[in-house]
């Protein structure tokens, strides 16, 4: 692999990476804010991607179908939330389980009736469409680097939003102690649907921006939520900042994989998280149980 | 005296799932009057503060503030009706500066109210040493730090009634003397109270009013003068 390739291949792995922290990030804030065992979250992937799929074909422009899609997917989000997650909160993890993986097996029904069973691809905006040259033979495709810029900027607001806002205080507040947070007289169950909204938008958001480089096909949510899950145990549960840094790591891992062992391909990620577990059982930014 | 009571509690009867432990008990707290609620351990003071802040709601029984039903509401309802909790353990967050835990549940006083706001100056005025440490975890301050802060942080929500439950447990006997002229304060500034702690004899000056529980029922409840001219009733209910 010369300096070249490498490159190409370190930037796709930063960009799926990237990529899988809009998804984890909402995954490990749902779990550590709320307690809830979301098995549904890459439901909300799925959605996002059809949903840009759909739109495409009605506005012809990924970003007005973005515009449009981030509402209807927070809607969707909002009207699980509390019909259906609002009564978990004092419930096990099992029941949780199984009504977040019932809601996986009805949300990917629905998405079969409604677009069928199909790959589609969503084509890259034209004004995005073009490379970026490496080399005098390697070129990089600008709409991945424009991913990368994208998910970098979510993250930071992200941070910001969780550092520097009131909501931000709320949440981690809610975070470390639900109890002497509503004894404050904050309204925690809002608090949460806040968290969950804003877990399904940035979900739905992954899964919109990636979708002219993932192809859009039934049951595409199912293995993003088992990665995300790696994502979110390696950077250590309720961690924001372990799910970038865990991310990132499966990102690279995992493309890099595919190109130095492609036989064990499949198997470096689990393999990194088992690494992680046995230093940090926790996670790498997890508290210590 | 017909003035309406802040709070009144009658009858709670609070489980912790099978085990019933409140049996009956009333409460009644004036505006601006400070009653000490004693009795041994696990005899349920900490379960009728949980059940008059709705966070272990009572089976049975009712909680009304100024006079209107509160009974079951969630907690942020009852605290946003001007109920603060200084809660065992502080309750301090410890991912939150101490500036964040003062100021996220601040609300300013209503504008009705005859009382002062209590804004971060002024809780700061009263606790010097959160000033100098405003920008630091809330889990590194010292012992009475953090229950400084717990209580600031409850006054930053301008209640009219403040719950002090073990204020002064595990701290130096200088630091204790410090919470307790804090607690005056609070009281002077006319706020009511309901403290639980385990130094009756500092309670008995700084209440006007007691109720001792046994076995989650009321076995005593009058003036702190009247307890405290009464050593039978400590060794009967207190075992002082």
């Amino acid at each position: 692999m010369d300096l070249a390739q490498f490159l190409v291949q370190a930037l796709n792995g930063v960009q799926y990476g990237l990529l899988l922290f809009l998804v984890a990030s909402g995954l490990t804030l749902i779990f550590g804010i709320m307690g809830i065992i979301n098995l549904a979250h890459g439901a909300f992937y799925m959605i996002g991607a059809y949903l840009a799929y759909w739109l495409v074909g009605l506005t012809d422009n990924l970003f007005l179908a973005i515009l449009l899609g981030i509402p209807i997917a927070v809607a969707v989000g909002l009207v699980i939330e509390r019909l259906l997650i609002a009564r978990l909160y004092d419930r096990d993890h099992l029941d949780q389980v199984l009504l977040t993986y019932g809601l996986i097996l009805i949300l990917n029904e629905t998405q079969k009736i409604l677009w069928g069973s199909d790959f589609h691809g969503v084509p890259v905006p034209e004004m995005l469409a073009g490379s970026v040259p490496l080399t005098e033979n390697q070129a990089y495709p600008v709409y991945r680097l424009f991913i990368s810029a994208v998910c970098l900027g979510v993250a930071a607001g992200m941070w910001l939003v969780i550092a520097r806002t009131r909501l931000g205080m709320m949440i981690r507040a809610g975070a470390s102690n639900r109890e002497m947070t509503s004894a404050l007289g904050i309204n925690i169950g809002r608090v949460f649907a806040i968290v969950f909204a804003l877990g399904v938008a940035l979900a739905a958001f992954s899964g919109m921006i990636g979708a002219p480089v993932s192809s859009v096909y039934p049951g595409m949510g199912d293995r993003v939520l088992i990665i995300s899950f790696v994502v979110v145990v390696i950077g250590g549960i309720g961690s924001v900042k372990g799910a970038f840094i865990g991310a990132l790591l499966i990102g690279l891992a995992d493309t890099f994989g595919r190109v130095l062992v492609p036989d064990f391909a499949s198997m470096v990620i689990y393999a990194l998280m088992a690494l992680v577990l046995l230093w940090r059982p926790q996670g790498l930014f997890g508290r210590a149980p | 005296m017909s003035q309406t009571a802040l709070l009144e509690a009658a009858g709670l009867h609070t489980y912790y799932g099978a085990s019933h432990v409140l049996r009956g008990v009333d409460l009644t707290i004036r505006p601006g009057e400070s009653v000490g609620l004693l009795g041994r351990n696990g005899m349920g003071k900490t379960t009728t503060i949980r059940s008059i802040l709705g966070l272990t709601p009572p089976r049975r029984g009712k909680v009304t503030l100024d006079g209107r039903p509160v009974t079951g509401a969630p907690p942020h309802t009852i605290a946003r009706r001007g109920v603060a909790l200084v809660p065992e353990g502080r309750g301090i967050f410890p991912n939150l500066t101490v500036r964040e835990n003062l100021t996220m549940g601040a609300r300013p006083a209503p504008p009705d109210s005859p009382a002062e706001d209590w804004a971060l100056d002024r809780v700061l005025t009263l606790f010097p040493p959160l000033g100098e440490r405003l920008d630091t975890w809330g889990n590194l301050l010292s012992g009475g730090q953090q229950q400084m802060l717990s209580m600031g942080r409850a006054l930053m929500t301008n209640p009219r009634l403040l719950i002090l439950d073990e204020a002064t447990e595990g701290l130096a006997p200088q630091v204790r003397n410090e919470i307790w002229s804090v607690v005056r304060a609070i009281k002077d500034a006319g706020i009511a109270t309901l403290i639980v702690d385990k130094d009756l004899k500092t309670m008995l000056r700084v209440c006007d009013h007691c109720v001792i529980l046994a076995k989650g029922q009321v076995v005593y409840a009058g003036p702190a003068s009247a307890l405290a001219a009464d050593p039978e009733i400590h060794v009967r209910f207190l075992g002082i």
